[in-house]
This record gives C-alpha cells, structure tokens and sequence, in this order.
C-alpha cells in the first residue's frame, strides 16, 4: 500500500513537472583571451520540452562590446521511455561580439526567458589584447555579419569594389598588377559576376582568381569592413599612351531585412561596380635594335642541339630556350635561316610560366626539327633575343651559337641520278624511285600470307617415322646376324619356297627332284622347331609338331606326302604330271603349316 | 577406272594455267599503261593480276610504283613492303622503301609539326637482329628448316644403317644438320613473333587520328601522314588497335590503314 501511494506521488511529482515544462540553460564562450581584432562566441542553449515565449536573446546595454551577429539553430530529440514518448527542444544561439577595447572584458549576463521564466547566463571575464590572437574568429562569409543595422539609403557605401593597381604610369612591356578587392559590411548572398574585367590594350596574365570567399576583417576611414581579394591580374601595356582599365561588376544580395527575431531573412540585389582605372604608359626609347621583338624584362638565352645521329635524311633538333622575367608571354619564335640542304618541318614550342610573388617569369623552348638532305659541314644560325632592361633603360641583345655540326652520309646517299660540284660537296639534284620491273612469261602462284608452321610439323612427324622404320629394320638386321634359331625359324618359309622353286626344274632327274622337295619340306619343318637339319626324320618330329598344335590330318598329310615322293622315286613311267602335282601339294601344306605356326 | 582420279587433277592444272595467263597477260598490260603514264589503269591491271591468285613480287613492286606516280604514298608503302615480304634481298624494292621514308620522315602531323615517332629498337641489340632478320622471308626460313631436318634425318638414318668409317662421318654431319635445323628454327620462331613481321599494316589515308580509345571522342594522341608504319594487334568493331615504333599503343579507325600481310 505504501508503494503504491510512493508510486501515485512520483507519477503526479512528474506530471506537474511536465505540465509546468522544465528548462534549463547552459552557455560557454570561444576564449577567455583574444585580439583587439578578433571576434568573441558566445554560445547559449536553451533545452526543454516545452518552451513557451521563448524569446532569442540580446545583449545588455555594454561598452566593452559591439553585437556582430547572431546565429541561431534548432534541434528537437524524441525518446521513448517505459512507453511514453519524450520530447526535449534546444535552441542554440552563437552571439558574435566585436571587442571595443583592449584590456580585462566582462561579458555580462545575458538573460533568457521562456515559460514566463526569466534565466541568467553567467558572466564571462575575457583579456582583450593588441592585434589577433587566431585566425579561427575570423568572420567567414556565412557568418559575415553587419556592423550595424541596415539602412536602406546607404548601402553603396556600406558594399563596394575597388579596383586598385601598383603603379599609375608605365613603359610599355613593364607589368603591372591590378587588383580587384570586395569590401562589404553586409552578409552577401548570390554573388555573380555581371561583366569580367576587360583589359583592352594590355597582354593580361591571370594571377590569382579567388575560389572561396575568405573575408579579412579591414578598416578603411574609421569603417570597419570584410574584405575579399576576388582576382588579381599582370598587365602589359601593348602600345603607349592613356590606358583605361575597363571596371569589373558584380551583382549580389545584401542581406539587409530581419524577421521578428532579428534574424536576416531577405536582402536587396545590388550592383556593385569598380571604377575605372587610368594608367599613363610611356613609350620605349627610340633606336631600338632589328632584332627587338617587344620583350621587355630581363632575360637570358641558350641553345643546344638534340641528336642520335647528324646523317643525311636523319632528323634532329635545334633548341632555343630563353628565360627572364617579364613579358615572355609575347614571345615569339626567333626566324632562323637554316642551309638551304636542310628541310624544316615546324617548330614545336613549350612553355613553363611562373606567377610566384606577382611576377611573370619563365621559361619558353623552342625545338627546329631538322632533315639534313646533303652531307657535310654546316653551320646553324647565331640567335639574337633583344629586350628592353627596364632597370637599366636601355635595350640589351644576347646571342646564342652559331654551332658547327658535320652531316655525315645516311641510309640514302648511295647512288643519285645527277650532281653538281660546289665548293667540294657533293650534292643530288635529282632523285626517283626505282623503274617497275619488266614484262614477265609466267608469275608465281601463292597467297600473300604468313607461312603456315603446320608443314614443318608434317615433315618432322614423317621423319620421325622414317627413323623409326630404320631402326625396326636395323634391329631385326642385328638379331638376324646374332640368333642363328630366331634367323633360321625367321627365313624358313623363305628357304622351303627357294628349294621347292629349284625342285620345279629337275623334274628330268626324279631323284634329285625327290630329294629337293623332300629336304624342303623336312628343312623347313627342322628351321620352325630350331632342330638340326641333318638327318631329321619325320617321325621324330612328328610329337614335337603336334605340341605346336598341328591337327592329326595335316600331319597324316606329311607322312602321306613323304611317302608318296619316296614312291615316285621308283615309279616307272611319266612322272612329270604327277612330280608338278606333288610340288604345288607340298608348298600348299608348307603353306597350311605356316598359318598354323603363327 | 584410273581415269577418274586423274581427270580433276589435269583440270585443276589446266586452269591454273590458264588463270596463270590471264595473270600475266593483266601484269603485262599494266606495265604498258604504266609506262604510258596511265597510272590508274596500271593499277587496276595489276590488282585484277593480284585478284587471280599470283603471289608474286613484281606485280606488288610495280603496283607500289603506280600508286607512288599517283600520289598515293600510304598504298605505294604498303605494296612495295609486300613486295619486300615476298623478295626480301631484291635492291629495287628496297630502294624505292627508303626513298618513300625519305618524303615521309615519320614526322607526325600534330598542330604545327608534332614528334617523331622514334623506334624503340632503333641503334638497339633487338634492332640489329631485327634487322638481320629481315633480310631473310619467312618462307625461306621455314625451307631452310625443312631442308635442315630432311638432311640431318637421312644421315642420321645412314648412322643407324652403315658400318665403317662413314658411320662416324655420317653422326658429325647429322649433329652439325640438328644444329643449324635447331638455329634456324629459333630464328624463325623469333620472326614469327615479332608483331613487325606478322601484324605490320600501313596509314592509308592522309590525316589518320590516332586516338586513346575505340570511340569518336577520345583522346586524340597523334596524326599520322599515310605510309607510317604501325602493328595492328587487335580489330574491335570498326577500330583497329596499333601499336607505334615507340612503343605507344592508340585505336583508329580500320579504314585507315591496311595490314602488309592480309589476315
């Protein structure tokens, strides 16, 4: 029962809390110690979850402090807690204050109300010293503020563009520098340039082109301003006399009108132009030199040849780089005679161009390709660069070469169709391509393409082949010569037919004939089963044959056969009929045995 | 029976040489025009030789003479140089290259004289050899191959066959053969591939952007007059990417050039 009641009471404690809205304050300041030139922050939040005639903040009545601005931004957190959802609300304020004075500040307490409350920020004690401290208070453009409230009437006054330049009179060629800086005591908004600066009758060189707007604070006549550098440009006069420097404009939004909390919410478009610049250029002194091309400054010039050979119809470089300070921009590529024999194809030109401090210097290359088309001796042209030296008034030339090379003979110097002699060179005056070969009987057949590796492929592979057979052949050549059985089962067939072939001439003496063909077949039956061949009989075989798997009626054929030569030997009559019958029988069982063999 | 398997053969033969005429009537008639001064007519004669299937040297050599008289420089190089790749020695063929480089300069034609495009192997080891191996076609490579291979084998199979002194005779001749074979066939292979050998094409057209990639509006490297020499390693869509003596690599456009050794 008591915790239930402790329960109700905190619940109610909570539910008034929050019906009453709770809020709170908390505030900090940038440094406890800046510049005479630098800007103070001054940062308030206000959190709650219910603000009520919340009211931004302003700054007590102070000598010590010019109010510069004020930036405000609003966050809203949402929590959900046990179920319910939270809100808490935090207003944050960033007041910019200008110090007035050097010395020990009070920044005093600034007071905030909300919910028919009023608060208190605490007070600030910051050391204001001589100059600026750091950067980091500089006003940026986003945060640009007015030093003052905006008055319709004046606001030219309050925003405008000077155009300045270092010197009002010039010769012509020296540079000057013009430079084109926005001033304003207002925040600007949409910033755009309605005209760029036109610099009719000078050589403008670009130096500086602002990127961002980074303002510097400057005082001009008591007037605090911030300040931008938005170009910077060199200039040569091209000609003498009165120069104007046609004005540069811009059009952008004053941000002049604030909201019922102060804050700026609309502006004025406004034009801002500079004004015109006269400059008096002198002009250069009289007698200048042929070889003056413009160039005033101070300058130096070299030049070098670039080759891997000096041959006929081998091209290679001849380069004239000069350097200095001053108007090298107008530069341009000295005119040089070359011999006659050499072909010139263009000049190429580079150029490296410095603006460091202001000041235009730099470098520019020039390369002359060259094709000698005649050997010998030549000489390449001295190089005269005239200026005008500004500090000691007076124009100056500098020269570079001649240089002296030896053309030797390229790859086309054989031959010619005609030449003159002068002065102990040999010179072509005519040259041609080969006349068109003659008419032909017959033309070669092909395609026009790379030839095919296939083929030395197939030759390879055939002879291979080919060695493989040889050494088959040699092989068999070397058993043959050292295996009397495998040589004599080998040739056996061989032998019997060249001893029945001999039988088929001696059918006019019997016993021979019988003797041959009985000896070719008993020999070859000797040579198949590796026997001696002398005094073999059939009978004796006749098992050795039979394990060689010769069926009983082939060897009853031998034995029939054998028997019948013996029987003819004697026979009377006629016998060569019956001798031609016994031979074809006889190499026909040679024959039937053999396939059994293998 | 035998008859009809020898019958298409003595056709085949039969019009071989009758298109062998016509080849060489064509050739005959554009030497006539050419000397007559009808460039043009040269050159459609000695095409229409080409057309019949001849392959050889002359034909491309005085091709390469009627388009240089016609002003066509890049076509001029690229016959001439396949005359070159059928007759590597021959002094008129090689005359008339050099005398077309000179007129060239391989100087290229960027804004107001551009650079030249140096050979990366010029005045090198690689170019030397190069150069060496130019001097010899390709096809002679592979019949001294061939050649190599047949003589080391047939003494090698003598080695295996023969007794006596000859045998040892014919071991040394077949090993000295299976080296020059072994040689040559490193040769050739370094030859075939070399990209100046196999892909070498000719700028055809007077102007040719080369350019950092195979579509309109890249980046435009260089400007070749016709007859400069590059390797086209490799067709996408209707670009061509080459490669250039100093080793750069660019795309333009196949129209602008024309491969020495057609694919």
């Amino acid at each position: 029962m008591v915790k239930l009641i402790l329960k109700i009471s905190l619940f109610l404690l909570l539910a008034t809390a929050a019906l009453y809205g709770e809020w709170s304050v908390t505030s900090d300041i940038s440094s406890n110690r800046i510049g005479i030139d630098d800007n103070l922050t001054v940062t308030i939040k206000v959190s709650g979850d219910k603000l009520d005639n919340h009211q931004q903040p302003s700054l007590p009545n102070t000598d010590d402090w010019a109010f510069a601005g004020v930036n405000r931004s609003t966050s809203t957190n949402f929590q959900l807690i046990g179920g319910r959802m939270s809100k808490e609300i935090t207003y944050t304020y960033q007041m910019i204050l200008a110090p007035t004075r050097k010395g020990d500040l009070t920044v005093p307490k600034i007071p905030i109300s909300a919910n028919g409350e009023t608060k208190n920020t605490p007070s600030y004690q910051v050391e204001v010293v001589e100059g600026s401290v750091s950067g980091r208070n500089a006003p940026s453009p986003r945060s640009s503020p007015t030093p003052s409230q905006p008055d319709e009437g004046d606001i030219r006054d309050r925003v405008f563009l000077s155009a300045t330049t270092n010197k009002k009179s010039a010769t012509v060629g020296e540079q000057i520098v013009v430079t084109y800086t926005l001033y304003t005591q207002y925040q600007l908004a949409n910033i755009s340039f309605s005209r760029e600066p036109s610099f009719k009758g000078f050589w403008a060189d670009n130096l500086y082109r602002a990127k961002s707007l980074n303002y510097q604070r400057r005082t001009i006549d008591g007037q605090v301003y911030n300040a931008v550098v938005l170009g910077k440009w060199a200039l040569f006069p091209l000609s003498p006399g009165d120069k104007t420097i046609e004005p540069m404009e811009l059009t952008a939004t004053a941000l002049t009108q604030r909201d019922f909390f102060g804050f700026r919410t609309g502006g004025q478009n406004i034009e801002i132009k500079a004004r015109p610049i006269s400059i008096d250029v002198k002009p250069l002194p009289s007698g200048a030199p042929s070889s003056f091309d413009g160039l005033v400054g101070d300058f130096s010039m070299v030049s070098e040849l670039k080759a891997d050979t000096l041959a006929t119809n081998e091209a290679f470089s001849y380069i004239v780089s000069i350097s200095g300070t001053g108007n090298i921009q107008n530069l341009n590529a000295p005119k040089l005679n070359f011999p006659s024999s050499f072909e010139e194809y263009g000049v190429q030109e580079g150029s490296n161009i410095n603006t460091d401090r202001d000041i235009v210097s730099g470098t520019k290359r020039y390369e002359y390709v060259l094709v000698p088309r005649s050997p010998g001796e030549f000489e390449l042209p001295k190089v005269d660069l005239t200026y005008f030296d500004l500090n000691a008034g007076k124009y100056v030339t500098k020269s570079a070469g001649p240089i002296s090379i030896r053309i030797a003979k390229g790859r086309d110097s054989a031959g010619g169709t005609g030449s003159i002699v002068s002065r102990g060179e040999v010179f072509r005056v005519g040259q041609d391509i080969r006349h068109i070969a003659s008419d032909a009987k017959s033309l070669r057949r092909g395609t026009l393409t790379k030839p095919n590796g296939g083929s030395i492929i197939y030759f390879l592979l055939g002879e291979f082949i080919f060695l493989t057979v040889i050494m088959g052949f040699r092989r068999r050549k070397e058993k043959l010569s050292s295996d009397i059985g495998y040589a004599r089962y080998t040739k056996a067939l061989k032998r019997a037919f060249k001893d029945l072939r001999t039988a088929s001439s001696q059918f006019g003496d019997m016993e021979a004939f019988v003797a041959t063909v009985q000896g070719a077949l008993l020999h070859y039956l000797a040579d198949r089963l590796s026997l001696p061949r002398e005094g073999v009989v059939f009978a004796e075989i006749r098992d050795r044959l039979a394990e060689r798997k010769i069926d009983d009626e082939t060897l009853d054929s031998i034995e029939g056969l054998l028997e019948e030569l013996n029987f003819i030997r004697f026979a009377p009559g006629e016998k060569e009929e019956v001798s031609k019958d016994l031979l074809k029988r006889t190499k026909d069982l040679i024959v039937k045995i053999d396939r059994a063999f293998k | 029976m035998k008859m009809r398997y020898i019958i298409p053969f003595i056709a085949i033969f039969a019009l071989s040489a009758l298109a062998s005429d016509g080849a060489v009537s064509l050739y005959n008639q554009g030497n006539s025009a050419y000397r007559e001064g009808d460039f043009e007519t040269a050159i459609e004669n000695y095409l229409a030789a080409i057309d019949t299937g001849v392959a050889d040297y002359r034909v491309y050599f005085n091709l390469g003479n009627a388009y240089f008289r016609n002003n066509q420089v890049g076509r001029a190089i690229l016959n001439w140089e396949r005359a070159r790749y059928l007759k590597p020695r021959n002094e008129d063929v090689l005359e008339n290259i050099d005398f077309a480089r000179l007129t060239r300069v391989d100087i290229v034609l960027e804004s107001e004289g551009g650079p030249k495009v140096a050979d990366v192997y010029e005045n090198t080891f690689l170019g030397y050899f190069y150069a060496f191996l130019d001097k010899f076609s390709a096809v002679e490579f592979r019949n001294a191959i061939i050649a190599f291979s047949i003589t080391a084998t047939i003494f090698l199979a003598l080695w295996l066959l023969v007794r006596g002194g000859f045998r040892r005779f014919a071991f040394w001749i077949s090993a000295a053969f299976w080296t020059l074979f072994t040689l040559v066939l490193i040769l050739y292979g370094f030859k075939q591939g070399n990209i100046w050998e196999t892909d070498k094409a000719i700028v055809v057209q007077p102007g040719t952007e080369i350019r950092s990639a195979s579509y309109t509006n890249s980046q435009l490297l260089y400007t070749f007059q016709e007859g400069m020499e590059v390797a086209a390693i490799e067709v996408r869509d209707n670009y061509s990417r080459i490669k250039l003596r100093n080793g750069e690599e660019g795309w333009t456009l196949s129209d602008n050039i024309e491969r020495v050794l057609p694919r």
